[in-house]
């Protein structure tokens, strides 16, 4: 197994006292898009800042390949980043802006420095805006440009700080996809930061999720996804029912609104406290009892019309909330309507128990 | 971005070179010399030469004659007086600015007053001192209505229009910034009750403007308490300001030691003017704000 | 309602009309051929501006005026920009005492620091020479300065920086190619207006320069004699000096350019 890229030991960080970041272990393969995602202030940005040199880790060692980098400072590391403001010169035209790093470099003459700037502006659609002043570009325009002067180092690394958070949602999909495709196209490590797990998991072969300064789970989305480590990254990941109760053995769980058998996940002992999914894509719908193993009485809430399925919030017994999502299609058949009543089931083994609480 | 997101080297030569002027520099020429003065006050001047020493004689002496309390009081009240004045004849051009002029009266009415800022005060005195004398513009112009002359020279007038021409830019351009930052809706709020002009401008744009006047006010004050120029060559001289004493005792009578000890005493007065309009300003959480 | 806005404006003109006068009176006299500056105008003359140029005193005070505002424009520019550039960056213990010392001298008042920095400078020999008005000159500049270069950094987005420092510029690097160009308009601010607060400022000249006399310290001997016609034509001078560095100055610090 070769030596990771990048490797964070034990990485923490203080602001004072107040702990932004606990000890954190992360080794990035060579090559991979990897997510560092999480709510604000779970410490994404920080550590992003720190693998850039722009903060000190309080304790621990940053690893490029082999060697300690932890106290190189900013501008040794080669690890240009893509800012969530863009940060362009303001003074500067894009071409001056995209030229910047290679001007440091010292290895270009002007002439080299110049195709190359021309190439990478080419590459990422720009190069007619190349005389243009930054500050009469859109917001879209200077993604690009920030990006087209990023690369224009051919890193081995490229850090990305929220880049897509100003975007409108269309240009935001459209970069998503450009993203993916200069990925797969250049061969270089994404170290990628957002707040956005839509955007984490369209994008990136692994995902890390923090809260609060610690890491909650690491792995491709699929595994987050279908196996969530805990309540928060399940919550976080979004699109499945929580339900809490007493295990009884064998997989069997009492909760308020009902008994239930699930299967996958942990197996918890007889009487300990249990949590489990219900992800919200594996759940049938009729309009009167079925009979079927895992069911339970809901009241229609509201229903989200999204374009490609429609999400579903019922009210169960309790006044807990369970989410499903459907396609219009069956909502159409069941002739359902705000305040209906409704019977939902899904199978044992659709369910998924979380460890401990 | 909190700073300090460099690395740690062992001597931050960047940082230091750009923090070291500055301390180099005012600690050499403006503390050193401030320190000097406060020293100087208690040295004495042995046979027509200033000699370092310990003793109170000079403060004593100073302190107990009339004529530097006189002078005291008389530049107290005259700056307190130049800075209500001003205040009050500065107040209705700044609400103008800030409320009704349009953007580019606005800019240009800030260029005529932060230029003569920076045009020659002495300059200006100097022209006032032809304008008001007997045989000046105005007396000349009052002359033919057979009016006058008036003594506008050599007493207290002349004086305060020397300190007004001092301190009136300041004091409008500061008014001026602080109007404009008053939140408009609190206006708008109290106009849709019913308010008049008069009594919003009292009730609530003064109050809510309070800090930026109460600082108007306070550098009005610095600046006449210590003026030397004006109370000289437009006030006469008479009855002394504490400026006035300085220059004496530094010039004509090269006692440096009691030239301090006004200095001092001047220093320690602005500072707890300074502390206590500060306190006025911003000392009361809860009030307007 | 208008009627109140009308007497808020002439009420205004009034007051600028105040502030304006001496130096409109000094303009208009300084062309009069009359010795006596009053009505009636005597008739146009440049009699009085060919006095002054023709005055050695004059002449020389000028020369060193100019002397001593060079020097001061760009070393109180440098200290300014120094200063408020390690206020924007860093933070650190004894940094509002640091503040304090660097923004406190227009505070105290000039008469003051005249007084302190003769008997400073008269211990090392200074006195006299026009090295100690430069001296003097820059501890009331440099704040002027370091205002306005903190206003323009303050507009730099806080990314910009790091952001350079990023893609491989040093800090010193970055100073020069990023971080100075974006402060250009308000170093040249700088430059204009404490070029034109040394150029005006006869107290610490008065008191340190001795025989070196600059020109303020000129009109200063003048004021104490006789009224001269000539004062108004030197005065109409310097005023001209002062109010194109002033203009300069604002034109300067009052661009905006969006941060990106």
């Amino acid at each position: 197994m070769t030596a990771p890229i990048l490797s964070l030991n034990s990485v923490t960080k203080m602001f004072g006292d107040a702990v932004a970041l606990e000890p954190l272990d992360l080794a990035v393969t060579k090559g991979e898009f990897i997510a560092l995602m999480g709510p604000s202030g779970c410490g994404k940005s920080t550590t992003l800042r720190m693998i850039a040199g722009l903060e000190q880790p309080t304790s621990g060692a940053i690893k490029l390949w082999e060697r300690d980098i932890t106290d190189l400072p900013p501008w040794e590391r080669h690890m240009p980043m893509v800012w969530q403001s863009y940060a362009l010169f303001p003074f500067m035209t894009v071409r001056q802006n995209v030229e910047f790093g290679l001007k440091e470099q010292r290895k270009f003459t002007a002439p080299d420095r110049r195709k190359k700037a021309e190439e990478w502006m080419a590459r990422l659609e720009i190069e007619g805006f190349a005389a243009r002043p930054v500050q009469k570009l859109s917001g879209g325009q200077r993604q690009r440009v920030a990006l087209a002067r990023a690369l224009a180092l051919e890193p081995e690394i490229l850090l990305l700080d929220e880049p897509l958070s100003a975007l409108d949602a269309h240009l935001r999909l459209q970069m998503q996809g450009e993203l993916r495709r200069l990925h797969a196209e250049l061969g270089i490590t994404f170290v990628y930061v957002t707040h956005s797990q839509s955007e984490a998991f369209s994008m990136a072969d692994r995902v890390a999720i923090l809260s609060e300064g610690k890491l909650q789970q690491i792995g491709s989305a699929r595994e987050v996804y279908a196996a969530p480590a805990n309540r928060f990254v399940a919550e976080f990941v979004g699109a499945s029912t929580i339900l809490t109760g007493t295990a009884k053995g064998d997989g069997v769980i009492e909760t308020p609104v009902g008994t239930f058998h699930a299967t996958g996940g942990h197996a918890p002992s007889a009487g300990a406290s249990a949590t489990f999914l219900v992800p919200s894509n594996l759940v049938d719908l009729s309009a009167s009892k079925s009979g079927a193993a895992n069911e339970v009485h809901a009241e229609l809430l509201t229903e989200e019309f999204t374009g490609a399925f429609v999400t579903l919030h019922l009210k169960l017994a309790d006044g807990s909330l369970m989410k499903v999502q459907t396609q219009q299609s069956d909502l159409d058949r069941l002739g359902l309507n705000v305040g209906a009543h409704i019977y939902a089931s899904w199978a044992a083994d659709a369910a998924y128990i979380l460890e401990g609480e | 971005m909190t700073a300090n997101s460099k690395p740690k080297l062992q001597f931050d030569r960047f940082a230091w070179f750009w923090r070291a002027p500055a301390l180099i520099w005012q600690s050499a020429f403006f503390l050193a010399p401030l320190a000097l003065v406060f020293a100087m006050s208690f040295w004495v001047v042995k046979s027509y030469r200033l000699t370092p020493d310990f003793v109170l004689k000079n403060w004593d002496r100073m302190l107990t004659r009339d004529y530097f309390w006189t002078a005291y009081l008389y530049t107290f009240e005259v700056s307190l007086l130049v800075a209500v004045l001003a205040s009050v004849i500065a107040f209705p051009a700044a609400h103008y600015l800030a409320f009704k002029a349009s953007p580019t009266v606005r800019r240009w009415g800030i260029f005529f007053l932060v230029t003569p800022f920076f045009t020659s005060y002495l300059v200006r005195i100097y022209s006032w001192k032809i304008i008001l004398s007997n045989e000046g513009v105005i007396n000349v112009m009052l002359g033919r209505l057979g009016l006058g002359p008036f003594e506008l020279l050599n007493n207290m007038t002349g004086a305060v229009i020397g300190y007004l021409t001092l301190c009136l830019p300041l004091t409008i351009i500061i008014q001026t910034f602080a109007l404009s930052n008053v939140d408009r809706s609190l206006i708008g709020a109290a106009q849709n009750l019913g308010c008049s002009a008069l009594r919003t401008t009292f009730k609530v744009t003064i109050p809510a403007a309070r800090i930026g006047l109460i600082l108007a006010a306070t550098f009005a004050f610095i600046l006449t308490f210590g003026d030397y120029v004006s109370p000289s060559y437009l006030g006469g001289g008479s009855p002394p300001t504490m400026s006035i004493l300085i220059v004496d005792q530094t010039k004509s009578g090269n006692n440096w030691p009691r030239a301090s000890v006004v200095a001092v005493t001047m220093v320690v007065t602005l500072i707890t003017v300074l502390f206590a309009a500060l306190f006025a300003a911003y000392g009361r959480p809860g009030k307007a704000q | 309602m208008s009627r109140g806005i009308a007497w808020q404006g002439v009420w205004t003109v009034l007051v600028f009309a105040f502030i304006l006068t001496p130096i409109a009176s000094l303009v208009f006299f300084s062309f009069n051929a009359d010795r006596f500056p009053s009505l009636p105008w005597g008739g146009f003359s440049l009699e009085w501006y060919r006095a002054i140029f023709a005055d050695d005193t004059v002449r020389a005070g000028f020369w060193r005026s100019i002397q001593v505002s060079a020097f001061v424009a760009v070393v109180a520019t440098f200290i300014g920009f120094a200063t408020a550039y390690t206020d924007y960056r860093y933070n650190f213990r004894g940094k509002m005492p640091y503040l304090a010392i660097a923004a406190l001298p227009p505070t105290v008042p000039v008469l003051i620091l005249g007084l302190g920095m003769l008997s400073f400078f008269s211990m090392v020999n200074l006195v006299g020479t026009l090295r100690a008005v430069m001296f003097g000159h820059v501890v009331i500049c440099a704040p002027f300065a370091m205002a306005l270069i903190r206003m323009r950094l303050a507009d730099m987005s806080p990314d910009i920086e790091p952001a350079a420092w990023n893609l491989g510029a040093s800090r010193w690097a970055t100073m020069w190619r990023v971080t100075i160009p974006w402060c250009l308009p308000s170093i040249i601010a700088s430059l204009a207006i404490t070029a034109a607060v040394s150029f005006d400022e006869f107290m610490i000249a008065w008191f340190v320069s001795g025989l070196e006399e600059t020109l303020p310290v000129r009109i200063l001997a003048l004021l104490q004699g006789q009224v001269s016609p000539r004062i108004n034509a030197i005065g109409s001078l310097v005023f001209f000096i002062s109010i194109t560095l002033a203009a300069i100055g604002q034109l300067f610090a009052s661009r905006k350019e969006s941060t990106a």
